[in-house]
């Protein structure tokens, strides 16, 4: 038997544990058993639910909502009452690329939560599940050839459906540590052909078909910390762990070679063929943040580092492997390709959000008015595309604004305020320019710019 | 079944109603139907790119009975879709290849244009028997549109436009620039481009190498304006190699071009808004011919050898099996990229290729 293998795969990245914060986790890691974890949806580009999107995101050190199953697991725990969530949001990418628009997908979808409170042993604990549920695309794939012209962050990054499951308790007076997991699911197929193959004609062939998909889970995990240093001072850690969601497809041909009837030329001869393709990633983050009530005026600060240095070329990595028997020194499989570096910058995104208790009691203290505003700078990650790759992206700059009111009173069906919030935000993506080195090059230079429009609104009831 | 249990003990009875229908509402909203349509790919590229003939069985714009058309060329007009193209050309009589004229053809529709008409004949002694190139300067200033052409010897003369389409010889005595300053060898197709202060010729030298020849945009305005008096110009290096250029003999045989021809330059702006030289030209070895393309950001540089032209490696015209390419230039027309050209088949005309669709 003589086997020929190429294999091409892209730069050799660097490992997902490989940070301070990595390791300070790394025994909650290994309980989770699985490496592959995940962060890839619309929430780390838009937000979740409508007060934190109207604060600018800025909402670890704030979060005692369902929005905590997002941005920090350890604010579940925070309050003794039941909660239920739920609003709609979606935004609306209008982006151009040399001065044409290009389709890009709503991303908009249900954004309902749930947080259920109790206590073991004295110890405060709280369930969250926090979900976003895309109207248009519960997942959306493609994959394209690496040198094939890309939005990279708003391609189909935001079509994603998210369901993160967190576990968050009350460590001491005013100390919380929250953790849990999100799902998502990949795809791996294979199609496989048995049977004989016919040299001198064809059609005379007689393969057998097997089609096999399997839709594998993946779980990523994350950790918060919260601590209420005072009344009116909150600090918040968080810790998001990275995410790739591989496309794996696969080929087989297991067939003797030769006329029917005849001696084969080459019997059971093998072919196989499996491509990983890279469709979506998104790097750790560790998030610091810290929140401050002057008043009748919160103010919140997120300072987040996002390891976007190891995003991997977005390209297919292929593996052959072929057995004919003798026949094998008569064929020459291409030489294995290595996709150069995304060379993709590591980021720091501050985020800022004001939250102004406008009226604090009216209607007979059945009503209060909350006026947020927000702003979020987010640098973009992706570098100069000189050469092949033509990724396009622009740095981010997101204001924010809504409105919360807050009913109280309302009999005894609902004995708890009761919250309604809107928000509108914009983000401005201010015009980049990309030059190739080349003047050959099969793309050219091409700028970037435009907007994308969120608004959103929730119900959140507290039982 | 701690949430009900929590409801049950608040003695909420609706509050399940509540839920219920909350759960609904989202159900309601929440819709998973994907489809497998084809990512619309509306990147915009200035790149340069092939083309394919627009209708391979039919792919003549312009033919005349017993002439052969060739080296086209689009006069300047106004952006007005109702005014008609000017296509001008080289035409001489079919087994008569050394009696060119100059045409020019009014076309409305790429399917359906007017019968060529002569717009230029050998009148100055120095043009010989023989008119080619027609290339147009559009209009800038004072400065009125002006036809480049060459003579029998290659050497070059300038002639202005009038708005009218009349035209008007400005170099009858002698020409403007004579085929011997401008290399040894035998002066290839040319092609003009305003660059800055300074208005280049492009040109094959020997059918081996290409050059451009500079002027000065405002001695160029004055000598339209029928000064005679003389005129600098600069020569540059070789820009671009007929070796450069592969050319398929087989299915799996490259050999690189023996020689070029038919060259056309254009200047682009990227959407970065630097300047970007796309040169287009016909490569042929043994018996083959095809559109080629180069590139180059700076077009060259007068006393610098290093800024030369890139060839691209796949051919700008895919494989023409209709018949032989000739001497392209590049348009837009309606908002699209046209490449006119020569084709010869039993007899040569201009054909139109497009962007494959």
């Amino acid at each position: 038997m003589r086997r020929r293998t190429v294999e091409r795969s892209p730069a050799p990245g660097r490992g997902g544990l490989a940070s301070p914060a990595g390791l300070l986790l790394l025994g909650g890691l290994l309980l989770l058993g699985d490496r592959r974890a995940a962060r890839a949806n619309p929430l780390d580009a838009f937000g979740w639910g409508a007060r934190a999107p109207a604060l600018g995101s800025a909402y670890a050190a704030i979060a005692d909502d369902s929005a905590a199953g997002y941005y920090n697991p350890a604010g579940l725990a925070r309050g003794t009452d039941l909660r239920i969530d739920v609003g709609y949001q979606a935004a609306r990418p209008l982006i151009d690329v040399s001065g044409q628009r290009q389709a890009l997908k709503d991303a908009r979808g249900l954004a309902a939560g749930i947080v259920l409170p109790g206590q073991i042993l004295g110890v405060r604990f709280a369930f969250g599940a926090t979900l976003f549920l895309p109207d248009q695309y519960v997942t959306r794939v493609h994959v394209l050839s690496f040198d094939a012209p890309r939005l990279q962050l708003y391609d189909n990054r935001t079509q994603r459906f998210f369901l993160g499951a967190n576990l968050a308790i009350r460590i001491y007076r005013g100390l919380y540590l929250g953790g849990g997991l999100a799902f998502l699911s990949r795809s791996a197929g294979t199609v496989e052909l048995r049977g004989q193959i016919a040299l001198s004609d064809p059609n005379a062939s007689t393969l057998q078909s097997a089609v096999s998909v399997d839709l594998l889970a993946i779980r990523y995990p994350q950790f918060g910390l919260l601590w209420e240093a005072t009344s009116n001072l909150t600090l918040a850690l968080v810790y998001r762990h990275s995410f790739r969601l591989d496309l794996s497809q696969g080929f087989t041909i297991n067939a003797d070679v030769g006329d029917p009837g005849q001696t084969p030329v080459a019997k059971e001869a093998r072919l196989a063929e499996i491509s990983n393709s890279v469709d979506l990633f998104q790097p750790w983050q560790l998030v610091a943040a810290a929140a401050a009530r002057f008043g009748r005026v919160l103010i919140s600060f997120d300072l987040t580092f996002a390891r976007w240095s190891e995003q991997p070329p977005p390209a297919s990595n292929f593996h052959l492997d072929l057995d004919i028997g003798q026949l094998g020194d008569l064929v020459k499989l291409p030489a294995a390709r290595a996709y150069p570096d995304s060379g993709f910058h590591d980021l720091l995104i501050p985020a800022v959000g004001v939250e102004w208790r406008a009226i604090p009691s009216a209607a007979r203290d059945r009503l209060a008015l909350d006026v947020r505003g927000g702003y979020r700078y987010e640098a973009s990650p992706v570098p100069e595309q000189l050469s092949e790759s033509s990724f396009g992206d622009a740095d981010k700059h997101i204001i924010s604004g809504g409105l919360g009111l807050e009913l109280r009173k309302l009999g005894r069906v609902l004995p708890r305020p009761l919250s309604i919030d809107g928000f509108a935000a914009v983000t401005v993506l201010p015009e980049r320019t990309f030059r190739k080195l080349d003047p050959r090059s099969a793309v050219g230079d091409f700028t970037i710019a435009g907007l994308v429009w969120q608004a959103g609104g929730q119900v959140r009831w507290r039982f | 079944m701690a949430l009900l249990n929590r409801l049950r003990r608040r003695g909420s009875a609706p509050l399940g109603w509540l839920l219920g229908a909350l759960c609904s509402v989202g159900f309601l909203a929440c819709g998973t139907q994907g489809s497998g349509e084809p990512l619309a790919n509306t990147w915009p590229r200035t790149a340069l790119r092939s083309f394919v003939l627009r209708d391979a069985e039919q792919p003549y714009a312009l033919l005349r009975l017993g002439w052969d058309l060739d080296q086209p060329a689009v006069a300047p007009r106004l952006d007005d879709p109702a005014v008609p193209l000017m296509v001008w050309g080289r035409m001489n009589p079919r087994q008569e290849a050394e009696h060119g004229v100059l045409f020019r053809a009014a076309v409305t529709d790429l399917g359906a244009a007017a019968p060529p008409e002569l717009a230029l004949a050998p009148v100055a002694a120095w043009e010989g028997t023989d008119l080619s190139s027609p290339t147009f300067l559009p209009g800038e200033g004072d400065r009125p549109p002006l036809l480049f052409y060459q003579g029998g010897d290659g050497s070059v003369g300038l002639a202005r436009l009038a708005a009218d389409g009349q035209v008007q010889r400005l170099t009858t005595a002698a020409p403007l620039l004579p085929a011997a300053a401008l290399g040894v060898g035998r002066i290839g197709r040319l092609s003009v481009l305003s660059v800055g202060s300074a208005v280049r010729l492009y040109y094959l030298v020997a059918d081996q190498h290409a050059h451009f020849v500079q002027l000065d945009a405002e001695a160029l305005t004055r000598r339209a304006a029928a000064d005679s008096g003389a005129l600098d110009f600069q020569v540059s290096a070789p820009l671009l190699w007929a070796a450069d250029f592969l050319v398929k003999q087989t299915a799996v045989v490259m050999v690189p071009a023996e020689r070029l021809a038919g060259l056309w330059v254009r200047r682009v702006t990227t959407p970065a808004g630097r300047d970007r030289f796309d040169l287009y030209a016909v490569a042929s070895a043994m018996t083959k011919s095809v559109v080629v393309s180069a590139s180059s950001y700076s077009g060259g540089t007068i006393g610098s050898t290093s800024e030369r032209f890139l060839p691209v490696e796949s051919p700008a015209l895919a494989s023409a099996s209709e018949g032989t390419p000739s001497s392209p230039a590049m348009i837009i027309y309606k908002d699209q990229p046209l490449m006119l050209l020569g084709l010869h088949t039993v007899q040569t005309g201009i054909a139109v290729a497009v962007p494959p669709s």
